[in-house]
């Protein structure tokens, strides 16, 4: 049950679109790794080269690690 | 082992900041240690650095040591961000809040010893239902002081998040949205389904009435007011107006939250002296 201020069709939008384009899509889709005891959402770009998109923790100093900063290529 | 040793103390919680200096005569880069494969300085042990971070990314993950930060955080922040996402995975395009992360996370902050206080920050447009009264209700039963600061919007779920907290607070320009609860999906048509989604606005309703200032009956006449809203019932209390209703303790920003929550960290630690005598 949601209970927001989104319309729900707006947040199921493009749910039911062929597979082919579901599984493209899920190329790029975001996967979750753990560093260091912390969660990093990150997008793998080249072979074993990941980028961080979204960094999880709540330890408000692991935002400010240069090496974690969105954007920022991990191996 | 006994160099390893000596450099792990330098991180350690009891050590004043700048006292891994003069630790290490032998060792002038000793508190720069942390990063072995940055900086090879020479080991009279060849996998020495090796082990030793290893012993640190397990002792870090345990909560035991000092990140390589200069100072280990004894606030930790949440987020409340998009869509709180429930038992549903919501489609790549919306910005979610996922409670597998949340649920651990405020378990942890709990149980970590260094850990004395929580930050909430909301920008959320509310979500699934069960999933924001499960966070709701974890951080309202944390033992640890905890403040609440809306900012952008905490709408329809994020409202019972806000108010969870020992203490909220709003920005000027910040909204709340309070509109009734809808029923998605198939359902079936009898007076039951009715009352079902009474039942369900009425955890909502009770969990803010009891965890803020404002009444059962204000807020309800909050959700079914019309007017306010363009396609909808419901009403936007914008900063003020949040506080004026009694939802929210105080208007301000990240300097109050902080101020508030070192206040409020500092009572339950006299408390907590008190209650040791």
């Amino acid at each position: 049950m949601f209970y927001t201020i989104v319309p729900l069709e707006y947040i199921f939008e493009g749910e039911e679109e062929s597979e082919e384009s579901e599984s493209k899509k899920q190329k790029n889709d975001d996967i979750e790794i753990k560093r260091e005891g912390v969660s990093l959402m990150v997008q793998s770009s080249d072979a074993g080269h990941y980028k961080i998109t979204r960094l999880i923790s709540t330890n408000p100093n692991d935002y400010l690690k240069p090496e974690w900063q969105p954007g920022v290529e991990i191996v | 082992m006994g160099d390893m040793e000596e450099n792990l103390n330098i991180h350690d919680n009891s050590a004043p900041i700048g006292a891994g200096e003069p630790s290490g005569p032998e060792t002038p880069d000793g508190a720069e240690t942390e990063n072995p494969s940055e900086q090879p300085f020479e080991q009279p042990v060849r996998q020495s650095p090796r082990k030793q971070r290893l012993l640190l990314s397990n002792l870090k993950s345990l909560g035991q040591l000092n990140t390589p930060s200069p100072q280990e955080s004894s606030i930790h922040t949440m987020i409340i961000v998009g869509q709180i996402e429930g038992h549903i995975v919501l489609p790549g395009k919306n910005k979610t809040t996922k409670y597998e992360h949340i649920i651990p996370q405020l378990v942890a902050i709990e149980q970590n010893q260094n850990i004395r206080g929580l930050l909430i920050i909301l920008n959320t447009v509310g979500g699934d239902v069960e999933a924001g009264l499960a966070i709701a209700e974890m951080i309202e039963s944390l033992s640890k002081p905890s403040v609440s600061l809306v900012l952008g919007g905490g709408h329809s779920i994020g409202v019972p998040i806000a108010v969870a907290t020992d203490y909220s607070f709003i920005a000027e320009t910040a909204t709340m949205t309070i509109h009734p609860l809808r029923l998605n999906g198939l359902l079936i048509g009898v007076p039951q389904t009715f009352e079902y989604l009474d039942k369900m606005q009425d955890r909502i309703i009770k969990f803010v009435a009891s965890h803020s200032e404002v009444t059962e009956e204000k807020f309800k006449e909050l959700m079914f007011r019309t007017g306010d809203l363009v396609r909808d019932i419901g009403s936007v209390l914008i900063g003020k107006e949040a506080v004026n209703c009694g939802l929210i303790n105080e208007m301000g920003g990240i300097h109050h939250a902080l101020k508030k929550l070192d206040e409020l960290i500092e009572l339950s630690a006299e408390a907590r002296k008190r209650g040791l005598q």
